[in-house]
This record gives structure tokens, sequence and C-alpha cells, in this order.
């Protein structure tokens, strides 16, 4: 018995030095020099020929993940875009979206993630030009008797959000000005989270990004409807890079402008908001 | 029977306050926190008012309060915190062009605190404010973490009694439930438990929420629906550990105990209740307080059901703040700890009077 | 009539057979001295007519009720619930460690068992305990507890606590063999008194003197059977078995 256990033993440690053995030669090999159509000379990035993309997978549709763990998702799609025009190979880098500002430039080049360009953030990283708009939307749970037709409505709701989102620091900006009162702010990790105890009857309503409304309304028709879209202000998603990378907000932009002129970002959009 | 054990309850509870009885290290004690409080209550006479502090706004914020009166959205946000012998005032409007003003009255005049030692004073005050959940439901901050560890350590460590009795059992039918319930228990994540307990059971009951055990137009109902899914999820999951607890300390305890008690012709029931339970209390403590402690540091896992404890909250404030706000939390926590560490030797020392 | 009689009583565990067959009548008002050498099933004897070990098979009879009766380690027949525990408490049990309830003050681990067993309440059997206490010459440590007392005076509470039970007979279980050799002596004395009082007595010892005086009869156990009995006396100056002549040499 004992012999058969060390027998298997050995055996696994053996396999386990030989994927490591095979991980590390992957990296050896050199892969075939992708070419893409704006210049990149200048941009210095973490690892060589690659795009590696911060992103927190888990706030559909703009980024979530398939059943087999491959991250898909409008900001996935739009990444593989601009990596393909800049020439480089793509790592996406799941963190964390409350501690995701601060691996910018340390553990990847930029953060694609529904970033809402703020004045606040930008005091600490780059922006890239917009890449798609989005407004503050009011979500209730269906057939609800709630009515909102203004933010201030919120006063004396329970309102459930994600955490270190805009919806969280516009909500927090109103209650602590007073625009609001009496509003119960419940902010969880996860927008999946917020959606389930929406329909559970937890909260009144969930404060979001329209686009992320639009789809949880479309996917669940029966289950979610939208009480309110704040058309009022606008909100913009863009690129975030290390205050420092001038370069690299500059290809970005040049990449996203030629993706324009393809006609990708309607493609794009029509592919993930119905 | 009853009401003279009662009575001797409150006399042991009384006695606790005859100070002749007391020991030194327990005086000194009283006497440092009766002096630190007698210095804060001095001070606290002298601190400038809320209304003083309102006042040393500069002319801009005032003239932006007054637009606010007219505006759909307000733009200037006003922090009060009052921290019994100090108080901190500031006034923030947001985006680029946003000012912000900051004041700390203490002993007797008003600071200005944008930069410098009162600037991080200032920072203290309302961290501190915010993490102990000061001008907010019971169900946050330092609050929450005590009301959430004591109840489920109390429910738990009752049930727990009746789980380690029941594992211990000779019969498959009473030990067999117990045995998995433990094992599963101690075997997943208190995380996913909390999730299962707060998103699965509204979803299997359809119809029933958490919020919904409450009144539906109570604005706190949300947090009170969430607070009883994690209590729950506290309680039986500290039953499981403290079951583990309460059988090791029962198995301890000498066969001749059960032996002696049998030839009293005492039953089962009596015999644990009287003579085993009561011998291994003392013993489970330390070890009970060992998990107490983890518990309150567990608490902040709560954060995933939208409650917000010492730590969420200062992880909250330190990802738009400073990192500063973690000494505040680590002194809270180090406060908490300190006093339940000193109530459990209290009861400890109780119990083993007879040792 | 007999306070206890044994038929054939036999223990195993496992495969280790520690009684064999073991046929015993206790009468009111005996006291009975246990004696042998270690190993040869006096212990367990005491302990399976107290219940705290099941005989694997035998009767046994209480004040002449057939109270137990066993067969290939299964019940074949026993005394109603009721009457079971009635008579369970007319037997009082002194263990060789004493086995006292250390959470407990001397006043009341004797109070313990009547107020709860019993329902009795305290106004009832605080004066008993306290006489009994005096009897075993331990008043003063009423509100003491346990761990402050020492071994002989642990002994003679925990005598006292079983008397408090107002128990027809004692079982003795070596009540002596746990005590430094200075204190035997308060022990036996004890339970000389108790003897006299005419309670009905079965002890394990290795006090030969002690058997000699008190005993009204003297029973030699040995691998797992009764060898010899008779009066203490007889047994001890012209021992009939040689396992029994063997064993008093080996000790005096």
């Amino acid at each position: 018995m004992k012999k058969i256990i060390a027998t298997l033993l050995a055996a696994s440690m053996l396999c386990l030095s030989i994927v490591g053995c095979g991980g590390s030669k992957q990296d050896d090999v050199s892969t075939p020099e992708k070419t893409g159509t704006v210049d990149i000379s200048n941009v210095k990035l973490i690892k060589e020929g690659t795009l590696t993309v911060g992103m927190e997978i888990g706030y559909p549709p703009f980024e979530d993940k398939a059943e087999n763990g491959d991250p898909v998702g409008y900001d996935v799609d739009l990444v593989y875009a601009i990596a393909d025009k800049l020439g480089l190979e793509v790592n996406i880098v799941d963190t964390a979206f409350d501690v995701i500002f601060a691996g910018i430039g340390t553990n990847y080049d930029c953060v694609v993630s529904a970033v809402t360009i703020t004045d606040e953030r930008r005091e600490n990283c780059l922006f890239s030009d917009p890449y798609i708009d989005s407004y503050q939307a009011v979500v209730v749970k269906k057939g609800s008797n709630i009515k909102i037709e203004s933010l201030k409505d919120l006063s004396g709701k329970s309102v459930g959000l994600q955490d270190a989102t805009t919806s969280k620091a516009l909500l927090e900006d109103m209650i602590g000005t007073g625009t609001v009162t009496d509003c119960k702010m419940v902010p969880s990790e996860k927008v999946l989270t917020v959606f389930t105890a929406l329909d559970n009857g937890e909260y009144d309503v969930v404060l979001c990004d329209s686009p992320v409304a639009d789809t949880y309304i479309t996917n669940n028709p029966d289950t979610y409807e939208l009480a309110f879209l704040d058309q009022e202000n606008v909100e913009q998603f863009g690129v975030a890079m290390a205050k420092t990378d001038v370069d690299l907000q500059k290809a970005v932009n040049e990449a996203m402008k030629q993706l324009k002129e393809e006609g990708f970002f309607e493609e794009n959009q029509a592919k993930w908001f119905a | 029977m009853k009401n003279s054990k009662i009575a001797s309850f409150f006399k042991g509870l009384l006695s606790l306050f005859d100070v002749r009885k007391w020991e030194r290290k327990s005086k000194i004690i009283a006497v440092v926190l009766l002096s630190l409080f007698v210095a804060a209550t001095a001070f606290a006479f002298v601190k400038p008012s809320e209304q003083e502090l309102m006042d040393s706004a500069s002319q801009k914020i005032r003239s932006e309060l007054k637009k606010d009166e007219t505006r759909s959205r307000r733009q200037v946000a006003i922090t009060y915190n009052d921290l019994y012998f100090i108080n901190y005032a500031s006034f923030s409007t947001s985006g680029v062009k946003g000012i912000s003003e900051k004041y700390v009255g203490f002993a007797g005049s008003v600071h200005a605190a944008d930069e410098g030692a009162w600037n991080v004073t200032g920072q203290f005050i309302n961290y501190t404010y915010r993490m102990l959940g000061c001008g907010q439901s019971v169900l946050y901050g330092a609050k929450l973490t005590i009301l959430l560890t004591t109840i489920s350590i109390v429910c738990g460590l009752f049930i727990a009694v009746f789980l380690a009795l029941g594992k211990i059992s000779k019969n498959p039918i009473i030990s067999l439930p117990c045995r998995a319930y433990i094992f599963f228990f101690r075997g997943t994540p208190l995380m996913i438990q909390i999730f299962c307990i707060y998103l699965a059971v509204p979803g299997i009951f359809e119809g029933f929420s958490w919020r919904s055990l409450f009144d539906n137009n109570d604005p706190e109902g949300v947090f009170k629906g969430a607070f009883v899914a994690a209590c729950i999820a506290f309680v039986l999951n500290s039953a499981a550990y403290c079951a583990e607890i309460v059988r090791a300390a029962v198995e301890s305890i000498d066969k001749g105990q059960y032996e002696a008690a049998k030839a009293l012709g005492m039953s089962y029931g009596q015999t644990m209740s009287k003579i085993i339970i009561p011998q291994s209390a003392r013993r489970m403590i330390p070890p009970v307080c060992n998990e107490f402690v983890m518990m309150i540091k567990d608490a902040s896992l709560v954060f995933v059901i939208g409650l917000m404890d010492i730590t969420t909250i200062s992880k909250t404030i330190s990802a738009s703040g400073s990192y500063l706000v973690f000494i505040p939390a680590l002194v809270i926590y180090l406060i908490i700890t300190a006093f339940f560490t000193y109530i459990f030797g209290k009861i400890e020392k109780k119990f083993s009077v007879y040792e | 009539m007999s306070m206890i009689r044994t038929e054939h009583v036999s223990k195993k565990f496992g495969h280790l057979e520690v009684l064999k067959d073991v046929n015993l009548t206790v009468e009111n008002g005996e006291v009975i001295c246990i004696i042998g050498p270690s190993g040869a099933g006096k212990s367990t004897f005491l302990r399976s007519l107290n219940q705290l070990e099941m005989i694997t098979g035998g009767k046994i009879f209480i004040e002449d009720e057939l109270f137990l009766h066993r067969e290939h380690d299964r019940t074949v027949d026993s005394i109603d619930k009721d009457k079971h525990k009635a008579l369970m408490l007319e037997m009082g049990m002194v263990f060789q460690h004493f086995n006292l309830f250390p959470h407990k003050t001397v006043l009341e681990n004797l109070m313990l068992a009547p107020m709860t067993v019993k329902g009795m309440n305290q106004t009832e059997i605080e004066p008993l305990a306290r006489q009994l206490l005096e009897e075993v010459g331990l008043s003063d440590k009423a509100d003491e507890y346990p761990s402050k007392l020492s071994g002989g005076q642990k002994q003679r509470v925990a005598i006292a606590r079983a008397l408090a039970m107002q128990p027809k007979i004692m079982l003795f279980d070596e009540p002596t063999s746990a005590l430094d050799p200075e204190l035997v002596g308060e022990v036996l004395n004890v339970m000389k008194k108790l003897a006299e009082e005419g309670m009905t007595m079965l002890c394990v010892t290795h006090e030969m003197g002690f058997a000699r005086e008190v005993a009204d009869k003297v029973v030699f156990m040995a691998d797992g059977i009764i060898m010899e009995e008779g009066k203490p006396e007889e047994l001890f100056n012209n021992p009939q078995n040689p396992r029994t002549k063997q064993f008093l040499q080996s000790i005096l």
C-alpha cells in the first residue's frame, strides 16, 4: 500500500514538473511578431508584446464569464479590437473593482472595466476618449408600485448598488449634500448579488449604469423593469491608464479612432445591447 | 427555588460593583479609565458648539449653501462629527473645482484643519466617528460587529451544547445528524453560508424576503433583514465550532463523575446539567474566547450582503481617502478585543473558584 | 429476607471473562468484606450490582425480587422501571477515587442528589446533610470545596454523600486504596461506626484488619469466582482453599 502511494506521489510530482516546464518553455518560444496599424514604438508595456488589462469580470454585459471561464463582453471585444490595432496579444487580469485602480501600471497596463470617466478619477489616472455613453438607471422589481421621477425620489428608499461604482459615488454625494434624505444605501461586491437581492425583495430599487440595467431587463423581462433613466447626467466610459503613460493613451486613442472609422462601435453595440 | 437562583445571580452581579472586593489590577484599570473619562468630560465642556463650527465656514461656502436652497441637486456636502470631547466639521463640493474646508473644534477654539496636524486629527475624528457607527443605525460599524458576535456566540454556544451531546450520543439516529451538521458547517466557508442564507433562502421560499420580516415601510428594514440573515449564518456556524469545543470539554471530564452521579440515581439529563456541563464550562472558556475573538474579525464578511462593519467601512474610506484610516480601525478592534478578553477572564475566574 | 442475592452472575469484557459464576447472598444488616488478588473481579462484581457494569449472564435479586435476569448478554427479565429506580436508590456507593463533585461545596455535594433525584427541598435535606457531616466529623468543612480537603476527608464526605440518599445498603469499592497510610484510619473508623449502627455493607477492601474486626462474613474471590466464604476468624485462621492460603500468606 505504502509503495503504491509513493509511486503515485512520484508520478504526480513528475507530471507537475513536466507541466511546469511546459509552461516556462512556452514563454521562450517567441510568438510570431504581430503587426498593428498603430505605431507603438514609444509605448512601454508591462510585458513586451502583450497588452495586460485589468478587468472586474462580473459586470455584464461589459464583462462576464462564459461557461468555460473565458472572459466575454463588450469591453472584452473592445480590448481585443484595440490590441489588434496595436499589434499586441491580450492578457486579462481579473481584479476586484474596489482595488482596481491601485494596480494600474504595476499589475496591468490599463483598466477596461466599464470605468466612468470622472474628475475625481482623472486626478489619479489618464483616460482615453470615451467609448460609450451611459446613464444612471433605476431598476425596480416588475410590477412594483414605486414611482421614480427624479433621483430625488430615492429618498426613503433602500437602494442596492455595486460597491466602488459611480452609482455609489453619486448616491453618496446626494446623501452627503442632503439632496436625498433617509435613503438606505446597500453596496454589494457583485452586481449579480444586487439584482438577486432586488428580485428577493430585499431592496426597493437598484441604481446602476444604464447598459447594465438594459441587459438585466432584457434577459429577465418578467423580473425587472426600468423605473427611471437619468438622462440629465451622461456618463462616459473610458480606458484608464497610469497618469504618466501618455504614449499609451495616444496609441489607444488612435486605435479607437480607427475602430470608429471601421464602424466597430456600432457593431459591438448591436452585438451586446439589444 | 428558581427565585432564589435569580436572586443569587443578581447578588453576584451586584458584587461586581463592590469596589472593596476588587483586585489591585482591576482597581488600577478602573482609576485610569475614570481619570480619562474625567479629563474627556472636562474637555467636552469647553468644546465649541456645532453652531460655532458651522459659523466658521468661509464666505464662498456660504454663498454656495445659499444657492443650494434653490438647486434641484445640492452641491455642498456638510459633515459634522461629534466625538464627546472633540468635534469636526467639513464642507465640500465635488468635482475638479470642488472646494473643501475642514474644521476641528477642541478645547474652546475652532481650528482650520485643511493641512498639518489638525488635518490628520480631523481625519481621525471623521474615521473613528464613521467606524463606530455614530449617527447611524445600530447595525453599522463597531455596533454591528459587537452585536453580531455577541448574539452568535451566546446562541451558538447554547445550540452547541445540544450538538455536542448529540455527537457523543451512542444512538446513531441522534449522533449522525449532529455529526453531519458539524461536518457541514465547519467544512464550508462562512462567506458562502452567509450568501446562501441571504440569497438562496428567499429564492426557495416564494414570496419570502428577509426584509419582509420587518415592517415594509421601515427604511431600516433592509439592514435589519440582512442582519437577521447574517445572524442566522453566524449562529449556525459558531454552533458547529463551539460544539467541538463543548464536546472536547465534556469528554475531558473524569468518568468517575458519571459513575458517581449514576450511583446516586441521577438521570442522564440531571448528570449533564448539574455535574458535567458546569464542570466543563470552565474548560470551555479559553477556547470559546478564542473563537469569539476570531469571530469579531470574521464579522467583516457581512459586507457581501451589504452590511457595513469596521473593516468594510475602513476599506471604503481608504479607497477614496487615506490609508491612515487603518490606524483608528486597529485601535477600535484592539479595544473591543481587550474588553471581551477581560470579560472572559473574569468569567473564567468565577467558574474556577472551586479549583 | 436477603438484601441482595446473585445467582450465576457472569461478566465478559470482549473475550475476557472477569466474572464466571458468582453466587452470593447478603442478608439484611450483614457486613461482608470481599478480599482477593487484583484482577479477581471484586470491583466488577460490586459495580455490576449497581448497574455501573451490565452483567452478561445470571440473576440479581434485591430484597428477594428479581431485579435483573440476563443470559448471553441479553436481558431476559427485569423489574419494571419505577421499581428499578426505587431499588437503585437503596444502594449507596463509595468509590476508590471519591468522585466528589469538585464544583460543589461539601454541603452541596450531600444535598444535590436528594434534591434533584428525590425532589426534596433544601429545608428538608439541609439538617440531615449537616447531621451526616457531623457524624463523619466534618461539620466545619461544610462550605469548603473538595479541592481544599485531604484524601481522608474527601472519602468521608463521599460516604456522607452516599448516606444522604438514605440507602439500605452501602457498597464500598476499595475505599482506602487511594489514601495515604496515615489517612486510612479515619475512613475505617467512619465505616466501623456505620457497621455498628446496623447498616448492610458490602465492602471490597485490602484492609485485612478491618475485615477481621468488622465483617460478619468474609468472601475470598479469585479468577472471577468465589473461592471461599466464611466468618472472618475461620477464613483468616483456617483457610480451606489453597488459593486462599496462598493469598493470605502473600499479604501477611
